[in-house]
């Protein structure tokens, strides 16, 4: 090529690479605003139940997630109270909170005594209905006498003229009684929810965040103001304990450390990465082109991401790191070439030397990020793309934008380092020659590592265990169990979700399954439950108990009540009679203080079906509830389906990359033959396995994030092979493959270091992979074409 | 015509000397007096005698009238035996209101089922069994003594959602408590008297079995 055609060419791809770089660009400024997730639970798969159940569980999550409580406690209750109330004050009015409970407001009693005489026919408890079959009027007008003559009696008696069977207080009193049970410790003080212990009063205060609210830390949210405000309280009172629970409260923690972590883990990795790359080209043109390639790399993932997301989960970033360490290395190998070869080629010629190697590499990698946007968990296919899109603006920098660069000034005193290179390559041969003279040798040494590593992989511990994924903090756990002790609400993280065709359905079948939920109270399967049948019965009980009562308060009945209370008319029963059942739905206009629980029970509807959630409490014997799921009743256990959600995914993503290996095979079948692709492929092959191994042997159990790290030095592992093999094992392309696996090794080996367990494991992984595939990819020149 | 000019003096009295003891909050100096009349209250383990029950609906112009006998057990709870006009015993304790009808039938809730109810019967025995703690946590209390040595005290719930079921509690007596009168939610007075009390007499097997 002549130098003006050359010329054209590195003009039309730096336009090239100036064209599609602004547009991806643009495509992220078009993304705005640039929503962060940090919600922990958008970590977890989702649930691998049916479409239908899958949306209303999600439903219901969505609801339940933002709830939060706060409890201000004092040994002196006032100061409490004086807190708790400036906590309020602080935070009353802030958009992002809804449904603010504080202060208990005497109108709730009377919208409850409202709302149970209305629907004072509706609303009566089974077992007083029962009593009502068997004793008829007789019971009835028993029931009320008791009632009304009885000791401490609260039943209110103003409506005796229209109820003498003091019907609405019995409601009252079953519907209390079922909504009461939410905490049993709470107590009314100062008109405030106070919970005790031995050494303080806790005042409650609860609200929920509104639906997109941000739980990241650090940016002015509804949680940083709780923080701060907790914190200010305690800088004034140091007796003051603040406990506070709630999901949004671990994201605000988790999305807190994970910001400071991105900060460290990068300015570490990056820190490590040039004094490296300082040290080694002695010349600030390489570091400043290779941070350029990074920060343009970084950009442009963060682009594509959010255009195709929407949002980026905060682990995505921490993750991001990592494509430092990834796309560092088309740099390194080009700016290795460029900066020290004797013969000092321009980057188009630099390029070209390097080129088959590098489109190799990347389509390689390419293609196991690839393979991960298929596995069925949105955080595994925002992490892929966020690194393809990374990788590939790369590997479009060295390319096109430094194939245009002039030949180096000066070439890099890089004599100590090639010097050493060259002494471990010739190590390498030794070995090499020995196991090719010696095959019984060769053959032993294959034996004993085989072995080792099948006893290692033998030792591990496959699978995920949610519960050891993730460690609150000290402080976080603290408040955790003091308010679970407090509140003790006695939920369990497993519930029924219950699904009909139809609203009554879901009420009937609901209905039908408490009634198998009482037998199982009875057996001490559990203490309680919490279903919204027991507010509002299906409508066929409803009529059916508007019947009995009807017949139970026959005319004869009825004047003799009459009679007994001393009433002359009984026109106004007669015209509360006349007007017939008024029905409760789930969606009738309820008290707010019933709403909020109901909120959580009825989900509604999704799709063409209807759903209600049924919550066990104080559940004693946790291994029957699967058993109590049946027709349209479906017992969620969570914590467990999330974990095997997660070994499934591990296998569907291991296999997703098997395939894609395979492809990566026939291509370097095709170029060199089946013993050259096998002796680059078995490389990351055996790499892994000995990561795997090593795991075993640490005793670290090998999860779903581990799996996810093999999978990554499956792709990136199978560069060092590939570089090696195309270098033909000179110094000069050994000394690239140490950079690159000391650049990656640095960015994974210090995720390692991450407080977040996925996080860590996950560098580990790749860590030990990368380091096994360096230390192992001299095997991969060995033979073929 | 007599029957009701006296009952109309009678309710209109009461009306004066609950109003009376209204305006008689508690100050510094009361205070110990309180805390001799409450601690005298509270000097019997069991007390036991009658009462009388009148249960006013002034919506329809009613007294529901009930006798008996009781027992207040210190840190037991209270029984209410209710002989007219029929038989039926309450039991309250910490933690369980109990009903036995004539006919044997008995119904029970459980306090850690039902807070408000809980909360409710809570201040209920606070109040029989002169529980000052109790009285000074969840009541404004009023109080005063008259020339014969008759002490009165006027308690109003500090919370509007108990006020909704009792807005206000008038307790008086002269050895031990004689008289309450606990008007509810809606304006009605139940006034309790107790009569021929003694105290010191131990709980039967039967009593203690129903309030344990």
């Amino acid at each position: 090529m002549d130098k003006p055609e050359k010329k054209r060419m590195n003009k039309w791809g730096i336009l090239l690479w100036g064209i599609l770089h602004v547009a991806i660009i643009a495509l992220g400024l078009n993304a705005s605003p640039w929503k962060i997730d940090s919600n922990l639970f958008s970590v977890l798969p989702p649930s691998q139940v049916s479409a239908g159940l899958g949306d209303a569980d999600a439903e219901l999550s969505r609801r339940t997630m933002g709830q939060m409580t706060v409890l201000v406690g004092h040994s002196d209750f006032e100061k409490a109270k004086a807190a708790a109330d400036e906590f309020d004050r602080a935070l009353r009015g802030n958009g992002q909170l809804e449904k603010v409970s504080y202060l208990v407001s005497d109108s709730s009693m009377d919208e409850a005594r409202a709302f149970a005489r209305e629907y004072r026919y509706a609303l009566q408890g089974e077992a007083f209905m029962d009593r009502v079959r068997q004793g008829g009027g007789a019971f009835l007008k028993q029931n009320a006498l008791e009632k009304i003559y009885g000791g401490f009696s609260m039943a209110s008696l103003e409506n005796l003229d229209e109820d003498p069977f003091l019907l609405s207080a019995q409601a009252f009193e079953d519907v209390l009684g079922n909504l009461s049970f939410m905490s049993k410790n709470v107590e009314l003080r100062d008109e405030r929810l106070v919970l005790r212990d031995s050494l303080r009063t806790y005042v409650m205060w609860s609200a929920s965040l509104v639906p997109g609210a941000s739980t990241f830390g650090g940016d002015g949210s509804a949680l940083q103001i709780i923080e701060q405000k907790i914190s200010e309280l305690k800088a004034v009172d140091s007796a003051l304990v603040v406990a506070t629970t709630g999901v949004p409260f671990h994201s605000y923690e988790s999305s807190s450390r994970a910001q400071l972590e991105v900060a460290v883990i990068s300015g570490v990795s990056i820190v490590l990465l040039l004094l490296l790359i300082l040290s080694t080209y002695r010349s600030a043109v390489p570091l400043a082109l290779t941070l350029f390639s990074i920060g343009v790399a970084i950009v442009s993932a963060l682009s594509v991401s959010w255009t195709l997301f929407g949002s980026i989960h905060i682990f995505t970033f921490v993750f991001g790191t990592s494509v430092i360490g990834v796309s560092i290395d088309y740099a390194i190998h080009f700016f290795t070439g460029w900066k020290i070869r004797e013969e000092r080629l321009d980057g188009g010629g630099e390029r070209g030397l390097i080129f088959k190697g590098l489109v190799l590499g990347f389509m390689t990698t390419e293609l196991s990020y690839l393979a991960l946007t298929f596995a069925p968990f949105p955080l595994l296919r925002q992490m892929a793309v966020f690194s393809m899109a990374g990788l590939a603006s790369s590997f479009l920098t060295i390319t096109l934008l430094f194939a245009a660069l002039p030949a180096a000034r000066t070439r890099a005193p890089a004599g100590f380092a090639l010097g050493a290179v060259s002494r471990v390559l010739d190590g390498y041969g030794t070995i090499l020659a020995g196991l090719k003279t010696k095959r019984w040798a060769s053959l032993a040494v294959a034996a004993v590592i085989a072995a080792g590593a099948a006893v290692g992989v033998y030792r591990v511990q496959w699978g995920t265990d949610l519960k050891s994924l993730y460690t609150m903090s000290s402080e976080r756990l603290a408040q955790e169990r003091l308010s679970m002790e407090l509140l003790d609400f006695g939920s369990s993280g497993s519930y029924f979700l219950v699904k009909g065709s139809s609203v009554q359905e879901v009420l009937e079948r609901e209905h039908a399954f408490c009634r198998r939920l009482e037998r199982e109270r009875t057996d001490g399967v559990l203490q309680n439950y919490l279903a919204i049948s027991r507010f509002v019965p299906p409508r066929s009980v409803q009529q059916e108990n508007f019947e009995i009562l009807s017949r139970a308060m026959d005319s004869l009945t009825v004047a003799e009540m009459h009679r007994e209370l001393g009433l002359r008319s009984d026109s106004a029963f007669r015209a509360s009679m006349g007007q017939g059942l008024k029905v409760l739905e789930p969606e009738s206009k309820l008290p707010a203080n019933f709403e909020k629980l109901l909120n959580s029970l009825w989900i509604g509807r999704i799709g063409d079906s209807y759903y209600s959630a049924v919550m066990p409490l104080h559940v004693q014997d946790a291994a029957k509830l699967s058993g109590l799921a049946g027709d349209g009743i479906y017992f969620m256990d969570k914590v467990n389906q999330i974990n095997e959600n997660l070994t499934r995914l591990s296998l569907t993503a291991l296999a997703l990359v098997g395939l894609a290996f395979v492809l990566v095979f026939a291509v370097l079948l095709f170029i060199y033959g089946f013993a050259g692709a096998f002796s680059i492929m078995r490389i990351p092959v055996c790499a892994s396995c000995l990561v795997v191994a090593l795991f075993g042997y640490l005793g670290i159990p090998f999860n779903f994030f581990a799996t996810v790290g093999i999978i990554l030095t499956l792709g990136i592992g199978i560069d060092y092979s590939l570089f090696f093999k195309e270098g033909r094992g000179s110094p000069l392309t050994v000394l690239a493959i140490a950079l690159s696996a000391l650049t990656t090794i640095l960015s994974f080996g210090s995720l390692s270091f991450s407080g977040f367990s996925p996080v860590s494991t996950f560098g580990l992984s790749v860590f030990l992979g990368i380091l096994f595939n360096f230390i192992l990819s001299p095997f991969a020149g060995s033979r073929g074409k | 015509m007599k029957l009701f000019l006296a009952m109309f003096l009678c309710l209109t009295l009461s009306s004066m000397a609950f109003a009376d003891v209204f305006e008689s909050p508690l100050t510094a100096e009361r205070s110990k007096e309180l805390a001799q009349v409450l601690s005298a209250m509270q000097q019997q383990k069991y007390l036991r005698g009658s009462f009388r029950q009148v249960r006013t609906v002034k919506k329809i112009n009613r007294d529901f009238v009930s006798t008996g006998s009781f027992v207040i057990a210190d840190t037991l709870g209270i029984l209410w035996n209710m002989e007219k006009p029929f038989q039926s015993l309450t039991a309250i304790t910490c933690d369980k209101m109990l009903q036995k009808n004539a006919s044997g039938a008995v119904s029970q809730m459980n306090m850690k089922d039902n807070a408000v109810f809980g909360q409710v019967s809570q201040t209920i025995q606070g109040i029989f069994s002169g529980n000052r703690k109790m009285l000074e946590e969840r009541f404004q209390i009023f109080f005063e003594t008259g020339k014969d040595g008759l002490w009165t005290i006027g308690l109003v719930p500090k919370e509007s959602v108990i006020k909704k079921q009792i807005s206000s509690v008038v307790l008086s007596g002269h050895k031990w408590l004689e008289k309450v009168t606990l008007s509810d939610g809606d304006g009605n007075p139940i006034l309790y008297e107790f009569s021929k009390v003694e105290g010191g007499i131990s709980l039967t097997p039967e009593e203690s079995a129903l309030l344990r």
